[in-house]
């Protein structure tokens, strides 16, 4: 008993009656129905920013909401609140990993302890270049993306991909800067990877508007076996194009068969500004591929394209597709160009359906092209081996997001 | 035919399977008392090999004194109870190792969760400690919640976190004993960015 009125004074010698005025706020508050994070503001503006701490609030907003009508305090010294930090790291660990990475990020940001036990894994990132800052998005829908300055991103950047749990599928360096100095970006994040303790654990990369050229820069950093697919687009086509400095293809490719990375990958996906240069490269260099494809326009040259195919198809010992997107040309064209084997079962001139044998090699291969829903456009050019995994081309859709 | 009429059949009331629910009973440190159906244990790991290992009879759980559990108290233990109850016979979720981890408070959950910060997190602790899995993804995803949308200073408001100058004063000790020459390369890095270098990169 003695115990208790001790504790009782202890707790109860200090209350102010400014204390009783907030409790007493609060449960008003609670009785209206306004939610915790509402009464902190108003509190806030009443009676100034340090008038009551957060756990105070919680625990009293939590007792009137649970029924509780009295002001006083009956908690014990032993029965204090529990903070987070009271929990152990792996139970602050299983919190944060419930939240998105950009919050993750913020939350290691604010506190020395949480940056040690914060996970900062994910399975997609886009990272989006411009001049003067660099947003991070951990989702295709975008919803979870992160800003960052230009003077600390690459550290966070860096942080995200050193994590040595982080398994990407998808790693993309996405530049909306200029392309003609986009060198200075991709010698940037060759520095950045430099720094890394480990090679990226990603199973398909894709750059958009960086040169074929700096795959060089960034496939060393790749974790070998674990690379698949790598795309290299342009979403600006025409500031592409429009670049004079020639694009040393052939030589790119020759070093890039240097490279576990390059040897191991399964798929390569090629923009528009490519196709005319890759037919001066031995098909050779592609015959451990099991899928190409080449991105569109494709306008001219269509002979010495279609040819440098059709050897890729008939030669390559693992090719299982070939898909080229805007080929502007018929269906029966395509077909007679590739070989003059070719069956064609049913065409209206740009979509169509047709079989090509390659009686040497003993493999079939199906064409086929279809209407967009539109009907506006055809969808891409589909050559697939008979008997190919399904997962490679799902039907009429890219296997590349 | 009356019911007066009706053959008389003799029952023999043992023949008949009657599904017994044994209900154990467990203590918490403050000697509170719950019984707790043994379909809904199963929800804990921990209490679920323990009443295995002691392979109770129904009459040993009616005679034999409450299994006592003395790291939860009677506030938080109930609550545990009550989820169990309330999902028992649920498939226990298993960890794949994704991140982030998708979890969905349903209703009755969340409504056991309206409480203090404080209860919350020795909830939290005790699902743990009973390896509770489906109960520690959904008290961990509410505390997760609060910082939803929340600034840096918010974040340190809600949390409890400490200041910058008290975080720096906690990374330098944990270096310092980590390595002592830490120190000195942080402050050879602190005046090289007093001299000009914003960054590293």
């Amino acid at each position: 008993m003695l115990d208790f009125l001790f504790c009782y004074f202890f707790l109860c010698k200090d209350t102010t009656d400014i204390e009783f005025v907030i409790r007493k706020f609060i449960r008003k508050n609670v009785k209206k129905g306004t939610s915790i994070e509402e009464v902190d503001k108003k509190i806030s503006e009443k009676f100034g920013e340090d008038a009551i701490a957060y756990q105070e609030l919680d625990y009293w907003y939590y007792q009137f909401y649970n029924g509780k009508r009295s002001l006083k305090d009956k908690r014990s010294p032993s029965n204090s609140p529990r903070e987070l930090l009271d929990l152990p790291n792996e139970m602050i660990a299983e919190i944060i990993s419930k939240l998105p990475i950009s919050q993750r990020l913020d939350l290691a940001k604010v506190s020395y302890r949480l940056q040690g036990v914060t996970d900062l894994r994910t399975e997609f990132m886009d990272v989006i270049i411009t001049d003067d800052s660099m947003k991070l998005c951990f989702e295709r829908t975008f919803v979870d993306s992160v800003f960052l300055p230009n003077n600390n991103a690459y550290q966070e950047l860096r942080k995200i991909l050193n994590n040595p749990k982080l398994k990407l599928d998808q790693l993309i360096f996405d530049a909306t800067t200029h392309m003609g100095t986009n060198e200075q970006q991709a010698r940037k994040i060759e520095r950045m990877l430099q720094t890394l303790d480990q090679k990226v654990h990603t199973t398909a990369f894709n750059t958009n508007m960086f040169h074929f050229k700096d795959l060089l820069i960034f496939l060393p950093f790749l974790k070998p076996g674990v690379l698949e697919v790598i795309k290299v687009y342009h979403s600006r086509l025409n500031e592409a194009e429009q670049l004079d400095e020639p694009e040393p293809f052939l030589q790119t490719i020759q070093k890039l068969q240097e490279l576990d990375q390059w040897n191991q990958i399964t798929c390569l996906d090629f923009s528009a500004k490519y196709p005319q240069t890759l037919v001066t490269c031995p098909v050779d260099y592609f015959f451990h591929l099991e899928v190409l494809w080449f991105q569109g326009p494709i306008c001219d040259k269509f002979d010495v394209i279609l040819s440098w195919i059709t050897e890729f198809l008939t030669k390559s010992p693992k090719v299982e597709a070939f898909v080229a997107r805007n080929f502007a040309l018929k269906f029966p064209e395509i077909c007679s160009l590739i070989s003059s084997e070719i069956v064609i079962k049913w065409t209206d001139e740009f979509a169509g359906r047709a079989i090509f044998k390659i009686p040497d090699a003993d493999k079939v291969f199906k064409i086929s092209r279809e209407w967009h829903d539109d009907r506006r456009n055809v969808a891409e050019l589909v050559v697939e081996k008979v008997g190919a995994p399904s997962h490679l081309i799902p039907a009429g859709q890219s296997i590349f997001v | 035919m009356s019911v007066e009429n009706a053959p008389v059949v003799d029952v023999d009331e043992a023949a008949i399977p009657v599904e017994k629910k044994m209900y154990y009973r467990f203590e918490s440190n403050d000697k509170k008392e719950f019984r707790v159906s043994e379909l809904a244990i199963q929800q804990s790991e921990t209490l679920n090999r323990l009443v295995e290992a002691m392979g109770y009879t129904s009459e040993d759980v009616e005679n034999k004194p409450a299994i006592a559990i003395e790291n939860i108290d009677g506030k938080t233990l109930k609550l545990v109870f009550q989820w169990c109850e309330h999902h028992k016979g649920e498939a226990i979720p298993v960890d794949d190792g994704s991140v982030p981890k998708i979890v969905e408070i349903p209703e009755f959950d969340a409504k056991l969760m309206d409480i203090d910060n404080g209860l919350l997190f020795k909830l939290i602790w005790a699902a743990d400690y009973l390896n509770i899995v489906q109960l520690l993804n959904v008290s961990c995803k509410k505390v997760a919640n609060m910082a939803q949308g929340k600034t840096p200073a918010q974040l340190r408001r809600v949390y409890l976190l400490p200041s910058d100058e008290e975080d720096e004063a906690a990374k330098r000790a944990a270096q310092e004993a980590q390595d002592p020459r830490a120190r000195e390369v942080e402050e050879e890095f602190e005046e090289r960015k007093r001299q000009g270098g914003n960054s590293f990169f």
